[in-house]
């Protein structure tokens, strides 16, 4: 007796939650459904004699409005841009719909649309080291006439040079408009450094860091602080820290020429040396397994005096809550041969396959248009010379734009991010205490051979 | 000896909820802490003040969590339901009836064999698929796939519970002039009552968590709460957002919870014994 | 009593139905990738390889296969034989009556219910270098000395062993309750009155009744676990190094970042090949 009882209440609540879910799944498709557009119309009817004005409600088919799709990395910009959307809407009449996926994600997602040759998104955001991928891929393509054709519009000039050589163009055509920028430079806690008796020109050179960690560093360590932070845990950061190593110390991945590789050159391997050397002996512990987040995160908390770092992580720091607000200043990396702030950044690009070109072209205007880079550069740093001039970027703004005129850009030939996978391993397990410079170059060396030749970009 | 007996197994209950508690606990913590406390030693000024900032970047930030939920909610709850009844049908058509063996084994194995195939294999045919037909960021889509690896694994769960059942029990009903259609559901069913709760649990925690297929095949639609929250990884241009990540965590757990909790009483009303005698 | 075989159509049609329709066209294409030389990234021409990626993958190690195939043995190994061991304990803890097992039973789903880059974002807070994080903390304060644990190999093997460990354990222990519930009483009964041990009572009456559960939660979760992707992807990204990339990550960074999805196709296919073959290993040892 019992039992029955026992499944007749279980059906009834599978019942009932069928029932809820219909009713869910109905009224949420209702929600998502479009009204139709309820138009007036009104007709003159004459008839002999007489006129007569009959007005008549026609229900018209909605006007669709133009909408276009936009996929652009998850960062404080990309968000901040998606609250004045309506912005755009009013100023246009288009619809966006903008997504933002963190970095990893955007890189698959991108990936897999594009591949299957879809038409949505109708912009792209590209990453400067994806750029050969992309257009080689045939996925997007060169602008140059539409900039040309929009050239006071869009204010060429007010985008910072290298930027535009480094993020926008590829094969000497230009594919997108540039968006965020990244460069980087160097940040130190002025008043620690004050506290020593150093300041901004001890910093001028690396071999004069390394003397000043190796100073401040017993005194730190009581307080539980360390001289130096880096980026070393594997991925895109570990490499880009190693390759403003590379650069500051002469050296490079390849020859641009014949692209035979170079990355166990007496440069590479002793930058490789120098970033180990700084971060065993003067640097935070964790920086192995320290990405952007965790690094950023010990400037913040006053863990770390000193950091090479991509400019980007400045807002933050400015922000009322941070600890060191007012405290450190950005000025441009320490040279050992030359200065090689390694950059990056990314652009908006049209997707090949849209079918709204027109739209999403007016939505790439409008997102790197000087107005809303200064908008977003309160969150974040942009690629205009006008988006730096707000007075509170002013410990880093010259830093910056210094830099990002001597850019140093990375490859973005299509191999490039499958080399910069296997950089940032090597790094790693240096830093981690794995293996030798010498050897993880060594490594990377044969490393690359392969691929390029395979490529067919290395002739061997 | 009973005493010590005793003295362990509470010893033991205790450690488990400390166990299953702590990273909850810390998730609950850390949503309720801002930027700089995060990453502060365990202190005082650590836990306090606390701030709901993170809750409220989820309804304002731009994530779109609400809806996120709620698709989560629809697609999780269809597909279990989905799966048990198919997924139980079909297994007790591969455990009982006497099919010739080897039909049974191949349609087993290939039935298994899509669960165990990563989804990264197909990941960008079925983008096209799904792109083609329209199924794209749609809740149809999202269901089509899930029961993708759901059937498979009630198939393989409902086998094994179905095998603890003796044939005896068929045999009795079908004398008793039962279709086979309702052995299974008058005889089977109340017996494995608790192996398809625990099925039809199992699998709406597995589609509520489950992130690659989301990614790739849902837009602003049908995102799920996954996907919502994979939004909080670390990113080139930032960090993690811990708070916000915490916070969805904690959403993320309820209402799951609270059907648990409600499940819970079919569970323990444990199984009647001795069928067949009576 | 004869076999109805209409009936058992209708009752297996509508998986079969789903299931064909949704994974024959992929697996094949799956196949047929892994044939050919399908790269994106590149504008190289597609040309017909037959097996040379598989071959490929096997000798050549930029392709990472036989390194990340012993980083899945490792990961897996161990998640799974602790997942199994603490599963049944747990089960045979909460098949008990005692006051506040009710309250378990609720909240062992716990872990489940989490998503897994919310918790794998926790735990990696958690298990943070520095003396901050909660795990260091702790041990700080019985004297030990701070790990650096995602920036060394082992350790941070461990710490995705422990965090798979904490959220797929409830999974194992729904399974082994359930099997648990379904026993049948009396032999247990028996058992105690001869005045049998738990010991005893749990060699020689639960273990075999429950084997074939056994069996199935152990391929169950053999089957995701060689899929581990989520936990990877949030808390260590594969590092340090290489040392944390099972098969399915190393496929995925094949794919997406080298751009070989031929590779990845071939690769995946191996696996699930091995997987398919020690199941029916298991199954046929337990169906005996």
């Amino acid at each position: 007796m019992g039992e029955e009882k026992k499944i007749n209440r279980r059906d009834y609540l599978k019942y009932t939650g069928a029932a809820i879910g219909g009713l869910v799944v109905g009224g949420a498709l209702g929600y998502l459904a479009k009204p139709a557009e309820v138009v007036e119309k009104t007709a003159t009817v004459t008839a002999p004699g007489v006129e007569k004005t009959v007005t008549t409600t026609v229900t018209a088919p909605a006007k669709p409005a133009e909408s276009i799709s936009v996929y652009m990395v998850a960062e404080p910009a990309p968000e901040a841009t998606k609250k004045i959307l309506d912005l755009f809407k009013k100023k246009t009449g288009i619809d966006v719909t903008l997504e933002v996926y963190p970095y990893p994600t955007l890189q698959t997602k991108q990936a897999t649309v594009l591949s299957a040759g879809s038409a949505t998104p109708d912009v792209v955001m590209v990453d400067d080291v994806w750029l050969g991928q992309y257009y080689e891929s045939g996925w997007v393509e060169p602008i140059d006439d539409l900039v040309e054709r929009d050239k006071t519009e869009i204010n060429f000039d007010d985008f910072i040079p290298g930027i535009v050589e480094g993020n926008m163009k590829y094969k000497g055509k230009i594919i997108g408009l540039a968006h965020l920028s990244a460069i980087y430079i160097f940040y130190y806690r002025e008043d620690i450094l004050e506290q020593f008796g150093y300041s901004a020109k001890d910093l001028d050179t690396y071999d004069g860091v390394y003397e000043v960690a190796k100073a401040m560093k017993p005194d730190l360590e009581k307080k539980n602080m360390y001289p130096i932070g880096l980026m070393g845990a594997r991925g895109v950061q570990a490499t880009c820290c190693y390759y403003h190593f590379l650069g500051t110390f002469g050296g490079r991945v390849y020859d641009p020429e014949t692209f035979k590789p170079e990355i166990n050159s007496p440069e590479a391997v002793e930058a490789l040396e120098f970033e180990a050397k700084l971060a065993k002996e003067v640097g935070i512990p964790s920086i192995p397994s320290d990405d952007y987040g965790e690094l950023q995160a010990n400037f913040l908390n006053g863990r770390i005096a000193m950091m090479p770092a991509w400019h980007n992580m400045a807002p933050v720091l400015l922000l009322p809550e941070s600890p060191v607000k007012g405290k450190w200043r950005g000025i441009p990396v320490p040279k050992k041969v030359r200065r090689a702030p390694t950059l990056g950044g990314w652009c908006l690009s049209i997707n090949k396959f849209s079918k709204k070109k027109d739209a999403a072209w007016e939505f790439i205007k409008w997102a790197t248009s000087a107005d809303v880079s200064v908008y977003c550069a309160k969150y974040q740093d942009m690629s205009r010379y006008s988006a730096f001039a707000d007075p509170s970027k002013a410990c880093y703004a010259s830093g910056s734009t210094t830099d990002l005129e001597l850019a140093w850009p990375r490859p973005n030939i299509p191999p490039w991010p499958a080399m910069s996978d296997l950089i940032g391993i090597a790094v790693n397990r240096v830093l981690a205490g794995e293996t030798t410079a010498k050897a993880a170059c060594d490594d990377l060396q044969a490393k690359f051979v392969e691929i390029l030749k395979s490529a067919g970009y290395y002739k061997g | 000896m009973k005493k010590f007996n005793n003295l362990l197994i509470y010893i033991s209950a205790f450690l488990l909820i400390l166990w299953i508690l702590t990273p909850i606990a810390w998730m609950l913590l850390i949503s309720l802490e801002n930027q700089s406390q995060i990453f502060l030693e365990p202190s005082m000024e650590k836990f306090f003040p606390i701030t709901f900032e993170n809750y409220i970047y989820l309804f304002v930030g731009g994530t779109d969590f609400v809806r996120t939920m709620i698709n989560s909610s629809i697609i999780a709850t269809i597909t279990s339901i989905l799966a048990t009844i198919i997924g139980t049908m079909a297994a007790y058509a591969i455990q009982r009836l006497p099919l010739s063996p080897r039909i049974k084994n191949n349609v087993f194995f290939w039935i298994v064999s899509q669960r165990i195939t990563p989804f990264l294999a197909v990941i960008i045919p079925f983008y096209i698929l799904y792109s083609q037909t329209g199924l794209y960021d749609t809740y149809y889509g999202m269901v089509l796939a899930y029961l993708l690896f759901t059937i498979p694994f009630t198939v393989f769960s409902m086998v094994g519970y179905l095998n603890e059942i003796p044939k005896e029990i068929d045999e009795a009903a079908l004398i008793d002039g039962c279709s086979r259609i309702g052995i299974l559901y008058r005889v089977i069913l109340p017996v494995c009552r608790a192996g398809i709760v625990t099925v039809t649990l199992l699998n709406f925690a597995l589609c509520w968590n489950e992130l690659l297929m989301a990614l790739i095949l849902t837009g602003e639609h049908a995102r799920t709460v996954a996907v919502a929250a994979a939004l909080f990884l670390p990113s080139a241009g930032r960090g993690a957002m811990w708070g916000p990540a915490a916070a969805i965590g904690i959403f993320f757990m309820l209402p799951v919870l609270l059907l648990s909790v409600f499940i819970r009483k079919n569970l323990i009303r444990g199984l009647t014994m001795g069928i067949v005698k009576g | 009593m004869q076999l109805k075989n209409k009936e058992a159509l209708l009752l297996l049609a509508p998986s079969i139905l789903i299931l064909l329709v949704t994974t024959i066209f992929p697996f094949l294409y799956c196949i047929w990738v892994s044939l050919n030389n399908i790269i994106i990234f590149y504008p190289v021409p597609n040309t017909f390889k037959g097996l040379q990626n598989y071959i490929d993958s096997l000798t050549n190690p930029i392709y990472g296969f036989w390194k990340s195939a012993y980083t899945t043995l490792i990961f897996t190994g161990s998640s799974i034989l602790l997942e199994f061991i603490l599963g049944l304990a747990i089960a045979l803890l909460l098949n008990k009556e005692f006051k506040g097992v009710g309250f378990l039973r609720s909240i062992i789903v716990i872990p489940l219910l989490v998503s897994p880059v919310s918790i794998g974002l926790i735990f990696r807070l958690m298990f943070q270098s520095g003396s901050w994080s909660l795990v260091n903390y702790i041990l700080k304060s019985i004297g030990m000395s701070p790990f650096n644990w995602l920036a060394e190999r082992s350790l941070a093997m461990l710490v995705l062993i422990i965090t798979d460990t904490w959220q797929w354990t409830p999974l194992m222990v729904l399974i082994f309750l359930a099997g648990l519930r379904m026993l049948p009483q009396e032999p247990f009964d028996a058992a105690s009155v001869d005045g049998a041990s738990s010991w005893q009572i749990f060699r020689y009456l639960t273990v075999p009744m429950l084997k074939e559960m056994m069996a199935i939660a152990f391929l169950l979760r053999l089957m995701d676990s060689l899929k581990t992707f989520d936990i990877i992807y949030v808390v260590t990204l594969g590092g340090p190094g290489e040392a944390t990339q099972n098969l399915n990550y190393n496929a995925f960074l094949q794919s997406f970042v080298f751009g070989n999805l031929s590779i990845a196709a071939a690769q995946i296919l191996m696996l699930t090949v091995v997987v398919i073959i020690i199941s029916s290993i298991i199954l046929r040892m337990v169906r005996r």
